[in-house]
């Protein structure tokens, strides 16, 4: 093979992966339906990719999800003592069970287990834990720092 | 084609010390999400590579996930000291990815920045000969690969800097606000000062926007790669994600100049 050709070999792997990458992680609609289908295929399995993090905009309402004690008190459900790792998993499992919580009111299996699976340092009881969802809030942009504080009682979950 | 070898085999050497200092540091957790996993995997996508990327939900034995950590922090320290091989990367690459799949909840940006570039890393040269004098068909898959770990960079920052063009607190100058006053954030004292705040938002956003094109003349690249050390560094202290910050600077010498000059800090500075 000539050296233009390989360039050209070159040239075209790098452009189709990158289109590929691009229609795959670009906003929905910068991209083109046919794109976007082809990129699901290509990218998903081996490639995946998110670089959303605060984008479009940053969350306005940040979320945890508390565990009922057997005192009657609430405690995060992962709390700060909790290693880094285990402690990121807070807030988009707390977004996920909000999204839930308002699509119809109940929680998918896999997050039943996962808020489960999370406070199981409380012991196997025979009575369903209470958890419920706490958000706050901003209500000014302009004014951050004053969020209102709303509680969303979660669904019992059976042990 | 010539490869720039000392930008290789400093973005070989970053990676695998950043693979073993990530899996490192999930050691504590390692009850929570390698042994006993608190949330369950998500289901495996469609299609046979799935049996390759998300074998801890499919095929594998439970448990295996920690014998998988311990392995792949023996391959990525051997790499870190001796050359790298392609079939130690695609071992280390298939190992990663089930880690990352398995734990997803867990994982972040910057894990799979980290799985992506591995992945092409498989066919980068592991020696300085064979980037000089790669003939057909083998400089055509090393070149690509290259290439391909500078754009994945890049893309990384436009995508996101796209991204925000298209919201309203960013473009509004709240965003920094915003994310300082989340309590899993911070730090909430910057929303006290809105002139500041404003600020740094729009230097997120200019930072993000600019670096793809910055990079590729030397006089702008120094400057836009010491702002993205200290972009992420601060982020990555200030947010608890020191991870995917130094995720994205360990693929930052695969741009240095011409590939051949920048590897260390040392040299960052002269370039």
């Amino acid at each position: 093979m000539s050296s233009r050709s390989a360039r050209a070999l070159l040239v075209s792997i790098v452009t189709l992966h990158l289109a590929l990458v691009l229609a795959y992680t670009l906003p929905r609609a910068l991209v083109p339906g046919r794109m976007f289908h082809w990129s699901q295929h290509y990218v998903r399995p081996l490639f995946h990719q998110r670089w959303n993090m605060f984008a479009p905009d940053p969350s306005t309402c940040d979320r945890r999800l508390e565990v009922g004690m057997p005192d009657g008190t609430w405690r995060a459900l992962i709390p700060a003592d909790r290693p880094y790792l285990v402690r990121r998993m807070a807030r988009p499992l707390a977004q996920r069970v909000h999204d839930d919580l308002l699509a119809d009111g109940s929680l998918e299996p896999f997050l039943q287990q996962a808020i489960l699976g999370l406070a199981r340092d409380l012991g196997r009881g025979t009575e369903p834990l209470r958890f419920r969802l706490m958000e706050r809030c901003v209500m000014d942009a302009k004014h951050p720092g004053h969020r209102t504080v709303d509680v969303l009682p979660v669904p019992p979950t059976a042990r | 084609m010539i490869l720039p070898w000392r930008s290789i085999r400093w973005l070989q050497r970053g990676v695998h010390l950043w693979l073993f200092g990530y899996l490192l540091s999930s050691l504590p957790a390692a009850e929570w999400i390698w042994l006993h996993p608190a949330v369950p995997p998500l289901p495996a996508p469609p299609g046979p590579a799935s049996l390759l990327t998300h074998a801890f939900s499919t095929w594998a034995p439970p448990g295996s996930a920690i014998i998988a950590v311990f392995a792949l922090m023996v391959l990525a320290l051997r790499s870190v000291v001796l050359p790298s091989r392609w079939y130690i990367t695609l071992v280390e690459w298939i190992l990663f990815s089930n880690l990352v799949n398995f734990a997803w909840l867990a994982s972040s940006g910057g894990n799979q920045l980290i799985a992506n570039v591995l992945f092409w890393m498989i066919l980068l040269p592991g020696r300085e000969e064979a980037a000089r004098m790669a003939t057909w068909p083998k400089a055509v898959w090393q070149g690509a690969a290259f290439w391909i770990i500078r754009f994945q960079l890049l893309v990384a920052y436009a995508v996101t800097a796209l991204d925000k063009l298209t919201g309203t607190h960013w473009l509004a100058g709240d965003a920094v606000g915003i994310v300082a006053t989340d309590t899993s954030y911070g730090p909430a004292w910057l929303a006290s000062v809105p002139l500041l705040a404003a600020m740094v938002n729009y230097a997120v956003l200019l930072f993000q926007l600019t670096f793809p094109v910055a990079v590729w003349w030397a006089p702008t690249r120094r400057w836009w790669m010491w702002m993205g050390v200290l972009f992420h560094l601060v982020t990555g202290i200030t947010f608890g994600i020191l991870d995917m910050g130094l995720a994205f600077l360990v693929v930052y010498p695969i741009w240095s100049r011409q590939g051949e000059r920048i590897g260390t800090a040392t040299e960052l500075v002269r370039a």
